[in-house]
């Protein structure tokens, strides 16, 4: 499609139901009251002349250019500051009104460069259309006046430019960093003629306290704010609107392209999980699809101590089927595997799946939920019935009070936490429980009611004495409680945590926080109006991931607060499509749609659709695979985008289990850590090179649209179809729709899921069926999916990982804003310069103790292993508690976590280690030798001719 | 390798840890049924292999380290016939291995 | 003219936290560090951030907003020469020139010794007696090249 036109209308759209008529240039229209007038008049089809106004943010009324002539009113009021009023007769052009215009105009240019044709924005430049409109033909003026011109450019971000002299002062990138992003990190600085937009205390944009989101590129009118990407290409000429790669909120994007290049990705308005904003990730850091270390062509080799070998897709594909014939012949039918990837579509998941157990005929699939939020799949569907969230985003917008558990969006969700702080900047309470003091317990205009930085580990404690609080103090919502769960099971849990061993003031003994804290925030959740919980891994990646959902789930359903907008459980789901990995039934134990293998009329129905019988036992987990390679018994694995060696806990028996393994295939963009043990690699492809669907945590299904041919040759899916063929499966799939209607056909939750449906309205919020045609926006209205709702009884057990005399110090670990996971991606671009390695945070004195200062060395020590990384002293960990990212390979952050896991769903317990630190001279000797080893494995031999 | 690295994927032992980790979960809930709430959870979970290796451990140990719930529902488990669709599935892959004689025990 | 204490961020936070419970307690807090300190330096504006829980960028914009907020400290001794439309009338073009060529320095500077700090201000109110001035907290008017210049510049100059 040609570049998408957007419309901006001016001002935001007015949210009121009573409407207001008025006439305008001589037309009668009616229009929501609080409605400017500019924005009526837009409505209406009348664009009057615009600089500083833009529908993403609240009227400023500082350009003067929109200015209108009322009857009845002195002077020349500005249209977007003027809401519309009853009977108002309005005149959007008059010759004062020309002339005013043209004034203010000539005063603008007066003081801008006049190099238009030479200018990154000829052609996208809202002064050089509004020029354009007044009909401006001289400058009166001169230009020999004062003036900015030599103003000197700030080009210190990677992927923006600060043009100074070309900019009139309009404010919008300012308001578009408080407004929008929350940030803040813009201000005018000065007065007068002096007035100019200042980073931080007028620095560069790089030292300030800027996070690139691009808001202020997007909102710039002119070209002083400018990618950098347009200044090199020039303007893009067709959009292609698709979904973000990165994380689970899943921005909409048009990709702007000049034939199959990208000029830049713009936030698309209509984006329903975004409307219109980024991050630095989504917006600029494509860069790695066109990277030099991207592998485009299949390559094998027989030991991974053997450089690497370019073959063609035909011996690829054969070589794989024919080594995993041989090992299940060889080891027997459960001694292959696969895992599907998180980032990669619906129908590629699916298909990944459906290979094996339609071509492997086994159960042995599993995904990278498994690392992450496998429990919050078992424990919503045990008290709720879905294993997903009940909301979506925009249900922030209604609630009263915020409860955010071990999760950090302003780092992992970034354009969710921008929605948050709006609302929070609305009057909104907030209640943080996390070690650490994120960015959500206190920022510029942000701060929490309540911090409760509890110890790693004692979620369940802590929330479990939170409930003491609200049952034991009358503040349950008895109603809602008799009416939509199950009695038994609500009694049983309220007398458990009334028990005096569950209450705060015994509690605190575990957690660490004052037991008045604990009361206050129970209290403010309980009263204090519509209640919403949203969680990450700061709760499921423990021992007790899955006793810390369904405590939270206890908490929701006991304040009724489960079943309208503004409430409700909401897990931020990590990556773009790790929802639809689970709903695709990536499991060992389910099938799509969260059915148990071992239901028969489930399996049945795939049986019919399949044409063949089923394994009815559940497969292996990962770590499971893992375990069973190093007994000798699993020998082969299919991973799709997925760098285990670098994601999971205990990098020295991921890497065991790798190497016992006999065909190791990855299917990925690069030569990733798990590939260094690989024997196949398969290039994959990029989701600007296939079309599909992504669901993200909103269970919103949005669709993936094909910008560029795929560099490697084919999309994922396609090289999934080559494999199953080759294994004897006959598939013949043609487009990606086909995979979905399939999907449709056995998923009662996506029976009226198609792309024609999905290129209709956009996206949709599954369950979307014949019960609910348009989806499911908010769950459980009205009864719970499973019936009654059920509350589980959360008795905190502390996890066997314990601080000791050797490992005084607890490690806890997490995301930052820029870099995404394993960093595949993102270290690949230009956002390492913003986040080159981990570094480790250590509380003041801890660091004292052991004579550590700012940027020094440490070793991180743990039972299961060490590693090196440089120290950053800081009071946002508590005494104790020690913090670190897992972005970069060379610091192996998962040599050090350990293999405890959640007693349900084994996920990984990463949450908390008992560690060690203490002065190091530099990298440590492992992290050498593993270095060299892994470059060593990444040789490409010449290619050689087929046999 | 270092001691606790063994220790680690010492089979038997690593099931122990887990089954003891499921029953601890239901002996804390309520209705007093724990070890047939850890059984069912097993048997949704583990694989064949798993449950093979368990019953193993029982028989040659008498089920040593094990708690007494998780003792009772690895028994009960046990003492349960094999799904009759496996049997059907294991023909038409035709294929035979080591592993498959363990599924047709209980 | 006012004795002011050296900078100092332990006395700044103690006079953030007199105010910060404050309604709109950013004003008061810069007004009373200008008087204090003579100068409002760039190092206090992470410290109020910090303490207001607004972002640098936010407190930089209102500081440089307003010029009587002095970002160095001025002069033993501060030349406030209006330089509005009343006061040019009465001859203000001047008396500015002669300033500026007896200290050496154009205005909105301060000489090369620290003596003093020479600014314009646009209208003090006191357009009947222009051309008016503020030397230090004192007001002056009629202030015409000769005697009366010649006295203030002997003030000024110690």
């Amino acid at each position: 499609m040609p570049l998408v036109p957007e419309i901006d209308y001016g001002t935001p759209a007015s949210k009121s139901e009573a409407m207001v008529t008025l006439t305008i240039d001589g037309q009668t229209i009616s229009v929501p009251a609080g409605t400017s007038l500019l924005r009526a008049a837009k409505e209406m089809g009348t664009s009057i002349p615009k600089l500083c106004a833009t529908d993403s943010q609240e009227a400023f009324g500082s350009c003067r250019m929109c200015l209108v002539e009322i009857d009845g009113r002195a002077g020349t009021p500005a249209s977007c500051t003027t809401p519309v009023g009853a009977g108002m007769v309005v005149h959007t052009q008059t010759e004062r009104l020309k002339r005013i215009r043209r004034g203010v105009m000539e005063l603008y240019i007066s003081d801008h460069p006049l190099d238009c044709l030479t200018c990154s924005a000829n052609g996208d430049c809202e002064l050089q259309d509004t020029a354009g409109e007044v009909g401006l033909r001289e400058v009166r003026y001169g230009y020999a006046g004062e003036n900015h011109l030599d103003l000197a450019k700030d080009e210190s971000n990677p992927y923006f430019t600060y043009e100074a002299s070309k900019c009139i002062v309009c404010s919008r990138c300012v308001r578009a960093c408080d407004e929008v992003q929350g940030t803040f990190a813009l201000t005018i600085s000065g007065r007068g003629f002096g007035s100019r937009v200042s980073p931080g205390q007028d620095e560069s944009f790089m030292s300030s306290e800027c996070v690139s989101c691009g808001a202020c590129v997007q909102a710039c009118p002119t070209a002083t704010l400018n990618e950098k990407s347009v200044i090199e290409i020039g303007a893009p000429e067709h959009s292609v609107v698709t979904t973000c790669a990165y994380c689970g909120v899943g921005c909409t994007f048009k990709a702007e392209m000049r034939g199959e290049e990208i000029v830049r990705m713009v936030p698309y308005k209509d984006g329903k999980a975004n409307h219109g904003h980024s991050c630095v990730k989504g917006r600029f850091a494509f860069g790695y699809a066109t990277h030099k270390e991207r592998i485009l062509k299949p390559m094998i080799r027989a030991k991974t101590t053997d450089p690497w070998q370019e073959v063609s897709w035909e011996e690829a594909i054969a070589h794989t089927a024919s080594e995993f014939r041989r090992i299940q012949t060889q080891y027997g039918r459960n001694s292959v595997g696969g895992i599907t990837s998180s980032r990669c579509t619906n129908e590629e998941t699916y298909l990944v799946q459906k290979l094996i157990r339609t071509g492997f005929r086994n159960n042995n699939v599993d995904t990278c939920a498994r690392v992450c939020h496998s429990p919050t799949g078992f424990g919503l569907k045990t008290t709720f019935g879905t294993s997903a969230g009940t909301q979506d985003f925009d249900s922030v917008e209604h609630t009263d009070v915020m409860m955010v558990i071990g999760a950090n969006p302003t780092d992992a969700h970034p354009v969710f936490a921008s929605r948050m702080k709006q609302r929070l900047r609305k009057g909104a309470k907030l209640i943080v429980i996390d070690p650490r003091k994120t960015d959500l317990v206190r920022v510029a205009h942000i701060e929490a009611d309540y911090h409760l930085p509890l110890k790693p580990g004692t979620n369940v404690a802590m929330l479990t004495s939170i409930a003491h609080v609200i049952v034991t103090e009358g503040l349950v919502d008895r109603a809602y409680v008799e009416e939509r769960c199950e009695a038994d099971a609500f009694a049983a849990w309220a007398e458990f945590v009334s028990r005096p061993e569950n209450s705060p003031e015994a509690m605190e003994a575990h957690t660490g926080v004052p037991a008045a804290d604990v009361r206050g925030a129970a209290r403010l959740y309980a009263t204090g109006g519509a209640g919403s919980i949203y969680y990450g891994l700061g709760v499921t990646e423990h021992s007790q991931g899955s006793t810390t959902v369904m405590a939270i789930a206890n908490l929701a359903m006991a304040t009724g607060n489960v079943g309208k907008v503004g409430v409700g459980v909401n897990p931020l789901r990590g990556q773009n499509n790790v929802q639809g990995a689970c709903d695709m039934g990536s499991f060992p134990h389910e099938y799509p749609g969260y059915r148990h293998v071992s239901d028969d009329a489930t399996r049945e129905l795939f049986e019919r659709e399949w044409g063949l019988d089923l394994d009815p036992e559940p497969g292996l987990r990962i770590p499971n695979m893992l375990d069973s390679a190093v007994d000798g018994e699993f020998k082969g694995i299919y991973i799709q985008g997925e760098d285990i060696l670098q994601s999971d806990p205990n990098t020295k028996h991921v890497s065991a289990g790798l190497e016992a393994m006999e065909c190791v295939v990855v299917q990925d963009l690069f030569l990733n850590e798990t590939a260094v043990h690989a024997h196949v690699f398969l290039p994959g492809s990029t989701f600007l090179e296939k079309d599909g669907t992504f669901t993200n945590a909103e269970r919103r299904i949005q669709m993936v649209r094909k910008a560029m041919s795929p560099k490697n040759g084919y999309a994922d899916w396609e090289v999934t179809q080559l494999l199953a063929n080759a294994l004897g499966c006959e598939w013949s799939y043609t487009h990606p729709s086909q995979v979905m209607d399939e999907i449709a056909r056995l998923t009662p939750s996506f029976a009226s899921v198609s792309f024609e449906m999905l290129e209709r309205e956009g996206s949709v919020q599954w369950p979307c069926n014949a019960n609910a045609p348009q989806g499911s926006p908010t769950m459980h209205i009205g009864g719970f999916v499973r019936g009654k709702g059920h509350f589980v009884v959360t008795e905190y057990v502390p996890t066997d990982e314990k601080t000791g005399p050797r490992f005084p110090l607890l490690l806890t670990t997490g995301r930052i804003l820029s870099q995404y996971n394993v960093g595949a991606q993102t270290r690949r671009t230009e956002n390492s310069r913003w986040h080159e390695e981990d570094v480790l945070e250590i509380h003041p004195s801890d660091a004292e103790n052991r004579g550590i200062r700012d940027r020094d060395w440490v070793r991180l020590q743990s039972r299961a292993g060490e590693t090196t990384l440089r120290a950053n002293i800081t009071e946002r960990v508590a005494p104790g508690v020690v913090y670190t990212t897992f972005h970069h390979p060379t610091t192996q952050a998962n040599v050090i976590t350990t293999e405890y896991s959640d007693w349900a769903t084994n996920c990984p317990e990463y949450k908390v280690t008992a560690v060690q630190i203490s002065v190091s001279n530099g990298p440590s000797e492992w992290q050498e030798s593993y270095d060299a080893f892994a470059k060593q494995s990444r040789r490409i031999g010449a290619m050689e001719p087929a046999e | 390798m270092s001691e606790e690295h063994e220790h680690r994927h010492d089979t038997a032992a690593r099931l122990v840890y887990m089954a003891n980790q499921i029953a601890t979960y239901f002996r804390s809930q309520p209705g007093g049924a724990p070890s047939l709430g850890t059984a069912d959870h097993i048997k949704s979970f583990w694989t064949p292999t798993m449950l093979r290796d368990i019953y193993k451990h029982l028989d040659g140990t008498g089920g040593q380290g094990l708690s007494p719930v998780a003792l009772e529902a690895v028994r009960i488990l046990k003492a349960r016939p094999t799904h009759k669709k496996l049997q059907g599935v294991l023909e038409s892959v035709g294929e035979h291995s080591r592993m498959e004689h363990g599924d047709d025990a209980g | 003219m006012a004795s002011y204490e050296p900078w100092n961020p332990q006395r700044a936070v103690e006079i953030i936290a007199q105010h910060a419970d404050r309604e709109g307690a950013l004003l008061p807090i810069l007004h009373e560090l200008q008087e204090t300190f003579g100068h409002v330096p760039d190092a206090a504006t992470p410290i109020l951030a910090g303490a207001l829980n607004l972002s640098r960028a936010d407190v930089h914009g209102v500081i440089t907003f307003y010029h009587d907020y002095r970002r160095k400290p001025a002069g033993r001794h501060v030349l406030k020469l209006c330089r509005a439309e009343a006061c040019q009338s009465r001859g203000g073009d001047a008396v500015a020139a002669d300033v500026a060529k007896r200290l050496g320095v154009p205005i909105g500077s301060t000489t090369a010794d620290g003596m003093v700090t020479f600014e314009a201000v646009y209208c003090l109110g006191l357009c009947a007696s222009g051309p008016a001035a503020m030397v230090d907290d004192r007001i002056v008017g009629r202030l015409t090249v000769g005697d009366r210049l010649d006295r203030v510049m002997k003030d000024v100059r110690g």
